[in-house]
């Protein structure tokens, strides 16, 4: 691989990233430090607020570790750095992927699974296929950027979007949804294949850097679309089941269960899941509002991780700034207690075109309301 | 109880480079034979055991052969488990509610694809079959949560070799740093 220069970038001021990853580490050593901390996930919007495109974001991993890097220093948010996109490991499971002028890699082209056949004959890549694969390989560049250019900031992450999501993908969402009905053993069968080759790639990536944060996505699995038993059964279980094998082979320690959409009936399901010592827990919906952090208490979810409360992204993007405040400030209150900590998020990734001050207004919010006695 | 170890030139390297002592191996073994705590595989005399020494806990897997204890590995972690918090994880893979574990190991989805949730170890005391839970740890007075095998009658929780040595490992590295 060519060496990457280092972008034009200021160094990260080290005061900062002292004092930011003194906080960071608070929920999960049970110490209150400072106030509580907040990730709004910044990943493509930071493109607008350093002079880049989106583009630029999204196809060069390199250039965009930094821009969030220097974004969560200007917003005194974590003090790590990352980078990913949805449709992770699907490149390697025969789709096709394309980067386009606005939107980060969308599948394009014919679906690669067409029927019943396909799917028998889907082969799961080894560990070493993974690694040279292009996930793989895009992924490095932004984590071997990150590990020479601003070392304190690098977090490898392995990232499986949601396995419902990735199947809908490959054969389509109409056609996977029915086979949850209709032909239950080959969804399984898919659901499998893809949780295995997702869990490859989470090793590749271990093996590289020592370890890798596992981020877990539940996202068209929600309560919107699927019932809880399907969720359970085609979702839930086959994501332990590659929680199980990333962890196996030395991804983690970090987990992070990053559930966008509507979770009102399927958060319980939450108590049946993985957990190490470093592991959030976070949803975005509860129906049509944000997801309550005192349902995160009531229903005894934070007994067993760090829990994240959300703020409505649609208000991050629309800049109403004064409900930011009030639903962050509620949030909060409602959540400070929580037995293994807090932390101030998003409903998912702040969206492109969200004004700065917004992201301003969130912090704001957090050092006034979130101030630890 | 006289414990006659043997192990090959690889295994001994392994407990070495881990610095794990003989005489641990031979503790923990004795241990789990005299009071029964430790798990097993059905049919193949081989066995998981624990105990904590100290500031660790050792793990030793090991089968029995004609002349002692032959050592397949071993391994040890500082954080200590708080047995009989265990929450067993439950599945409803193939249709049916159940914990994970359960059958597991002949399960197959789909008629072809073999699950690898199960776990194949066995309690040696309580004849029953061990299931993957989370499990409270200790660490520096830290509490937080971990996924482990677990006996749900008696409480008995392991961690598995490759999460103790790895991901138990790192999570005791980052809280020693975190907290500092």
């Amino acid at each position: 691989m060519t060496e990457i220069k280092r972008h034009d970038f200021p160094e990260i001021d080290s005061d900062w990233h002292s004092n930011a990853a003194m906080r960071f580490a608070g929920p999960f050593v049970g110490r209150k430090i400072q106030r509580v901390d907040v990730d709004p996930i910044l990943l493509g919007c930071t493109a607008q607020w350093t002079g880049y495109s989106v583009k630029d974001f999204n196809s060069r991993g390199d250039l965009a570790v930094h821009m969030v890097a220097y974004c969560n220093e200007m917003f005194d948010l974590l003090p790590v750095t990352h980078w990913f996109y949805s449709n992770v490991w699907l490149e390697e499971l025969g789709a096709t992927l394309e980067c386009t002028k606005m939107l980060p890699w969308i599948v394009v082209g014919d679906r690669p699974l067409k029927d019943a056949d396909d799917i028998e004959n889907l082969r799961i890549p080894d560990v070493e296929e993974m690694d040279k694969g292009p996930c793989c390989q895009r992924h490095y560049v932004a984590y071997d950027y990150e590990k020479k250019h601003i070392p304190n900031m690098m977090l490898p992450l392995a990232h499986m979007f949601c396995l419902t999501s990735m199947a809908g993908e490959l054969i389509g969402p109409e056609k996977y949804i029915m086979m949850m009905y209709r032909q239950p053993d080959l969804c399984h069968k898919l659901v499998h294949k893809i949780a295995m080759t997702s869990a490859n790639g989470a090793i590749a990536i271990a093996n590289r850097y020592g370890f890798c944060m596992l981020i877990l996505g539940t996202v068209l699995a929600n309560s919107d679309v699927i019932s809880p038993k399907y969720i359970k059964e085609f979702h839930i279980d086959h994501m332990n089941e590659y929680t199980r094998e990333a962890l196996r082979g030395g991804g983690g320690p970090q987990l992070w269960y990053h559930n966008c959409g509507n979770h009102e009936l399927d958060y319980p399901l939450f108590h049946d899941v993985y957990s190490t010592p470093f592991t959030v827990l976070h949803f975005g919906y509860h129906g049509e509002d944000v997801f309550p952090s005192e349902t995160y208490i009531e229903s005894g979810l934070d007994r067993k991780f760090t829990i994240m409360g959300s703020v409505d992204t649609k208000d991050m993007w629309h800049a109403k700034h004064q409900k930011i405040r009030e639903t962050a400030k509620r949030q909060i209150e409602n959540g400070i207690d929580a037995k293994r900590g807090f932390i101030l998020g998003t409903a998912c990734e702040t969206p492109m075109g969200t004004p700065a001050t917004a992201v301003y207004t969130l912090v704001k919010a957090a050092k006034d309301y979130g101030k630890y006695e | 109880m006289k414990i006659d170890l043997s192990m090959t030139k690889q295994v001994e390297k392994l407990l070495e480079e881990r610095g794990i002592k003989k005489g641990d191996v031979k503790e923990t073994i004795e241990h789990a034979e005299s009071k029964k705590r430790k798990f097993y595989i059905p049919g193949e005399k081989r066995f998981l055991g624990k105990k904590k020494l100290d500031n660790v806990t050792m793990n030793v897997e090991y089968s029995a052969g004609k002349k002692g204890f032959d050592i397949i590995t071993a391994y040890s972690h500082r954080a200590e488990l708080l047995e009989n918090t265990s929450k067993p994880m439950v599945t409803s893979l193939g249709g049916k509610a159940d914990i994970y574990g359960e059958d597991m190991d002949e399960m197959e989805v789909g008629g072809t694809v073999k699950k690898k949730l199960g776990i194949p170890w066995w309690c040696s005391k309580c004849e029953e079959k061990v299931v993957p839970a989370n499990t409270e740890v200790t660490f520096m007075d830290i509490q937080r949560s971990m996924y482990t095998m677990t006996c749900l009658k008696c409480g008995l929780s392991m961690v598995e070799e490759q999460n103790a040595i790895q991901t138990l490992a790192a999570a005791e590295g980052l809280l020693e740093q975190k907290a500092a």
